[in-house]
């Protein structure tokens, strides 16, 4: 009986906190469900999302983020846990395309906004599990693939041909899967005779490691490496450079700090930078436009990508460059 | 089923406990590891160079080496799921030592290493004097030393080390990768300890029977303390290394691999519930597991074949190895 007290107490002190959070709320509220913060390019995102929402008047942003890129589970929590404050818009990285789903759902019957960060959510399934997008923020992984593969060929000079090594994500990640996508469909049409491979590196630096070194037994002619983020990317340039090969262009995806280092250095050839901070930026930008002077908007809103190579850190021309983080 | 096994153990071995290691090595997991190198040698015709076996021998050493701890920690009963996290917890100490805080290259090495061994003390000290199971002890240390290596670095890799540490990682004397020499000479140096002297003894004494070993006059708790502090110093052995060969200390780095050591060692032979192991065939265990990923690599096949395979092989070894007993009984 003294137990079941205590429950009441404390669901009652439960209820009395939820409603104090969503009383004060006389401005926007919005909920960012994150992933790792380990992740640069997600801190970079929730710096963007934090200093837009800073800067304009009446936004307040609660962010939530989960412990490791695998914490699927956790993230639905947080989301849960996130309606209970009443929030006008959730802005939502999705660990993968489903775990989000039921909750999502539920903020879209109570009419939350929904944003989507960077392709992390399926629309299609989405849609089909009455989850209603108001639009994703970020680049679509078959156009940063494609301009990889741009980049890639334009180095390999006039008719490149040897075998290119692309290294994917997790199996089954959606952004990994659509950059190596984008990648292989676009050079197949501007390099046809590069033999493209593909791996998976788990988005792990050493695991990407051993597959560049694998592939280099195979192939001992490797042209290229394109990997869907620059952890990787850094893997094989290791590997490759430890193998006293500097003559393969490695390109990663995202434009991390410890990428732009290498890249500075002269050890990995360029990365197809995202501007995470400008994607969480654009994202609160846009979120206030439609809440505050009713704004209609496409549903899907790139953010801009660039080449990061060392000659354009040298020259610093490219005006992308600032918003590498 | 703790409780099963070492009931049976206790009965059957009480009077033979050193001899029973001598058979341990099984014959099974070699001949595994023979069919896949011809297997794979058939596929494809780049498996059997000697580059590609050294390259096998440089992905193999990180879990290799975790397992070479295990195999004692395993080998006298315990757990430890804690070295993952501490191979990214000593590599982080040790980047941080040179890039952030300037010191000079060879103190990362101190460093990493130490931090290893300290963890794997506290470890020990926790599990024999606080009485807490390894497995909740080490579950917790798996947590700490995660947590604290992002703390350290504030979840971001700190990248840029100076040449003589890369050298650890990516120098190729006589054209063998450096991590693939430690990792060899390392086995060679734990296997002398385990097999040929009395702390190795020990160890497999106190896993086979620990009443039996303190009555013995075995001193229980400074060795398992010693056997976690080894664990440790391996994790950051590990940790050093890996760091050093992608140039970057990395607080995500490990993820799981305590998983993969342990499977490797139990692959080899060792019994999950302690008093039988031997090195050369954890060595062997971690070999079975690089091959796999090597060879599937150089086939290209996705990645979803290799947690199958080497789950199959896992499973299939134990199983093997429980079938010859029956036979024999």
């Amino acid at each position: 009986m003294r137990n079941f007290k205590n429950t009441a107490a404390l669901a009652a002190l439960f209820v009395a906190g939820a409603t104090a959070v969503s009383a004060q709320d006389d401005g926007l509220l919005y909920g960012a469900i994150l992933k790792t913060p380990a992740n640069p390019h997600w801190n970079a995102m929730t710096q963007g999302i934090e200093d837009a929402a800073a800067s304009a008047d009446g936004v307040e942003v609660v962010v939530s983020t989960v412990a490791n890129e695998g914490a699927a589970e956790q993230q639905l929590n947080n989301c849960e846990t996130m309606l209970l404050r009443e929030p006008d818009a959730l802005i939502v990285g999705a660990i993968n395309s489903n775990i989000l789903l039921p909750c999502l759902q539920r903020a879209s019957e109570q009419g939350i906004d929904i944003v989507d960060l960077d392709y992390n959510l399926d629309r299609e399934i989405a849609e089909g599990a009455g989850v209603d997008v108001t639009f994703t923020a970020g680049n679509d992984g078959h156009d940063t693939g494609a301009v990889g593969a741009e980049f890639v060929a334009e180095q390999l000079g006039e008719n490149p041909s040897g075998p290119v090594l692309v290294i994917e994500g997790l199996p089954g990640n959606p952004v990994g899967a659509s950059r190596g996508e984008g990648f292989r469909q676009r050079l197949a049409e501007i390099a046809p005779d590069l033999e493209v491979t593909t791996l998976n590196g788990d988005w792990d630096r050493g695991k990407s490691a051993n597959i560049a070194n694998d592939i280099l037994q195979r192939n001992p002619n490797l042209q290229a490496v394109f990997a869907a983020n620059d952890t990787m990317a850094l893997g094989a340039t290791e590997a490759l450079l430890a193998a006293g090969r500097d003559d393969i262009v490695v390109v990663g995806v995202d434009g991390s700090s410890d990428a732009i280092e290498s890249i500075r250095s002269g050890r990995m050839t360029a990365t197809v930078a995202q501007f995470p901070y400008l994607v969480g930026h654009r994202a609160v930008e846009l979120l206030n436009q439609i809440n505050m002077e009713g704004a209609e908007l496409d549903s899907y809103q790139s953010t801009g990508q660039s080449v990061i190579t060392q000659e354009a850190l040298e020259e610093g021309t490219d005006e992308m460059i600032q918003y590498l983080r | 089923m703790t409780t099963a096994n070492s009931a049976s153990a206790g009965a059957s071995t009480k009077k033979t406990v050193v001899i029973r290691n001598k058979g341990a090595l099984r014959i099974e997991s070699l001949i595994v590891l023979a069919l896949l190198v011809v297997v794979m040698s058939f596929a494809s015709p780049f498996f059997f160079t000697l580059p590609n076996i050294f390259n096998v021998i440089l992905a193999t050493s990180t879990i290799g080496i975790l397992a070479l701890g295990a195999t004692f920690v395993i080998g006298s009963a315990g757990i430890d799921l804690s070295v993952g996290s501490l191979l990214a917890f000593a590599g982080v100490v040790g980047a941080f030592s040179v890039a952030a805080l300037g010191l000079p290259w060879w103190v990362a090495i101190f460093a990493a290493l130490a931090a290893g061994t300290f963890a794997g003390w506290i470890n020990g000290l926790v599990i024999t004097y606080g009485h807490v199971p390894a497995f909740v002890v080490t579950l917790g240390m798996m947590g700490v030393a995660r947590g604290v290596a992002l703390l350290i670095t504030d979840g971001q890799a700190i990248y840029g080390l100076p040449e003589p540490l890369i050298w650890l990682g990516q120098g190729r004397p006589f054209g063998i990768p450096v991590p693939a020499i430690v990792f060899l000479v390392m086995a060679v140096v734990l296997h002398l300890l385990l097999s040929y002297t009395r702390f190795g003894r020990h160890t497999l004494i106190i896993g086979d029977n620990e009443r039996g070993a303190r009555a013995m006059g075995v001193p229980v708790r400074s060795l398992r303390i010693k056997i976690y502090m080894l664990s440790g110093l391996m994790a950051g052995l590990a940790g050093l290394l890996t760091t050093a060969r992608v140039n970057a200390g990395d607080p995500t780095a490990g993820m799981t691999f305590e998983l993969s050591a342990i499977t490797a060692a139990i692959i080899g032979g060792t019994n999950l519930f302690g008093g039988r192991a031997t090195i050369l065939g954890t060595v062997i265990g971690a070999l079975i597991m690089g091959v796999l990923q090597n060879g599937l690599n150089l086939l290209a096949i996705p990645s979803f074949w290799q947690e199958i395979s080497i789950g199959v092989v896992l499973v299939a070894a134990v199983w093997l190895d429980q079938f010859a007993k029956r036979q024999k009984e």
